[in-house]
């Protein structure tokens, strides 16, 4: 298992799944996003992502173990959620090997829910939430259904990577960024996410309890921030803040 | 030793120097990073922190989520260290967060800062919105020196 990433299936995943990525990065909004939707559609444990470049580590759940990058699914809604910040160093094949196993199972769509960090976000009310996608017509798609796009500016990061792996192996993919604190976690610009997660998806996941229970999240995901925030200082993740050069 | 000296470019050597300079600094930061953030002993938890140093000030940010605002306190308790205590709005215990095997309570967040360059600390401006305290603090500007 030598700096390999593999995608593990512990039950079958059936083909044309619809996957939703939660990993760690700006805010953490994936993951709080990405757990909040498993545990409001009961999603069950399907597999994980294994790699020797990933923390030696499991989650325990009453004293058993877990991996720490879970594969989840209801039908053919996936979540893939990290409980572990990503080392910077594991970033390229972890992207790699999610756009392949989509690629594998014939994904209809592949969503990244992550963050974009602002620098005014305490007093904004309700996040905003931007786009972008793998290609025009899935972009046409989301804007169609009201979400912004996110016109230009730098992603950092393993967003970055799936999008990009995605356009090349023309896998339908998206990135959904709300508004967040850059390095504290922000379960409101996770609710904003969802909110236009239901409306491109036709869900319904409810987002109250996620307001309401906002500042206990925070507090016990204060440790997993904090890491990521280390593995984003290695990836320059600072760099979503530069402005691009002009267009050629 | 003399003679492979010879062989490198100053540049080579800048290069060398600097990735000594960053794996020094990243190991350090990993270090601190290790350095648990619940601390039963003292019932408190070390806040995640941002400090900016902007043009005219010094913005200091910390995430003090479930607590109450009125109660916060932020003193210098010299001239380049800021001091945080937020009470949480009740005791935490690891049993909360379904963590068993582990004994100990938190009643509020505690942190200091080092303020890297001088401020006028009678100054501090402090809000906190969103369980998000900032402490915006003006910088000490020397006199100017005039472009001839």
């Amino acid at each position: 298992m030598s700096h390999v990433v593999s995608v593990v299936e512990k039950e079958a995943i059936p083909e044309e799944p619809i996957i939703i990525a939660g990993l760690p990065d700006i805010g953490l909004v994936g993951v709080i996003a990405a757990v909040h939707i498993a545990s409001s559609l009961n999603m069950k444990d399907v597999g994980s992502v294994e790699s020797d470049l990933l923390p030696p580590l499991v989650v325990l759940y009453n004293g058993l173990p877990k991996p720490p990058v879970r594969i989840l699914s209801s039908g053919k809604l996936v979540v893939i959620l990290s409980e572990t910040a990503i080392p910077a160093s594991a970033v390229y094949k972890v992207a790699h090997a999610i756009v392949q196993w989509a690629l594998e199972k014939k994904a209809k769509l592949l969503v990244s829910i992550g963050g974009v960090a602002v620098e005014d976000r305490h007093s904004i009310d309700k996040p905003k939430v931007f786009a972008s996608a793998s290609d025009e017509a899935t972009l046409d798609t989301v804007k169609g259904k009201g979400v912004e796009p996110l016109d230009k500016g730098y992603i950092v990061g393993p967003y970055a990577l799936i999008l990009r792996y995605s356009a090349m192996q023309n896998i339908p993919a998206i990135s959904l960024l709300a508004e967040a604190f850059f390095n504290y976690p922000d379960p409101e610009a996770a609710a904003s996410a969802i909110t236009e997660l239901n409306k491109i998806l036709d869900l319904n996941v409810d987002v109250s309890k996620l307001r309401e229970k906002g500042e206990e999240i925070r507090l016990a995901s204060k440790d997993i921030m904090r890491r990521t925030q280390l593995e984003m200082a290695k990836m320059r993740k600072s760099q979503e803040y530069d402005v691009p050069p002009l267009h050629v | 030793m003399s003679s492979e000296r010879r062989r490198r470019s100053i540049f080579e050597m800048f290069d060398e120097y600097f990735e000594r300079v960053e794996a020094l600094v990243e190991h350090q930061v990993e270090a601190l990073m290790e350095r648990p953030s619940w601390r039963p002993v003292s019932s408190t938890i070390e806040p995640l922190t941002n400090i900016f140093i902007e043009a005219t000030e010094v913005v200091v940010t910390a995430d003090i989520p479930c607590t109450d605002p009125r109660k916060t306190r932020v003193n210098f308790i010299d001239e380049d260290t800021l001091e945080v205590t937020a009470p949480l709005q009740r005791c935490v215990k690891y049993g909360d967060f379904r963590v068993r095997h582990r004994r100990g309570e938190f009643r509020q967040f505690h942190t200091r800062f080092k303020v890297p360059v001088p401020v006028e600390k009678h100054e501090a401006k402090i809000t906190c919105k969103r369980g998000v305290l900032e402490v915006r603090i003006p910088r000490k500007l020397g006199v100017p020196t005039a472009i001839e």
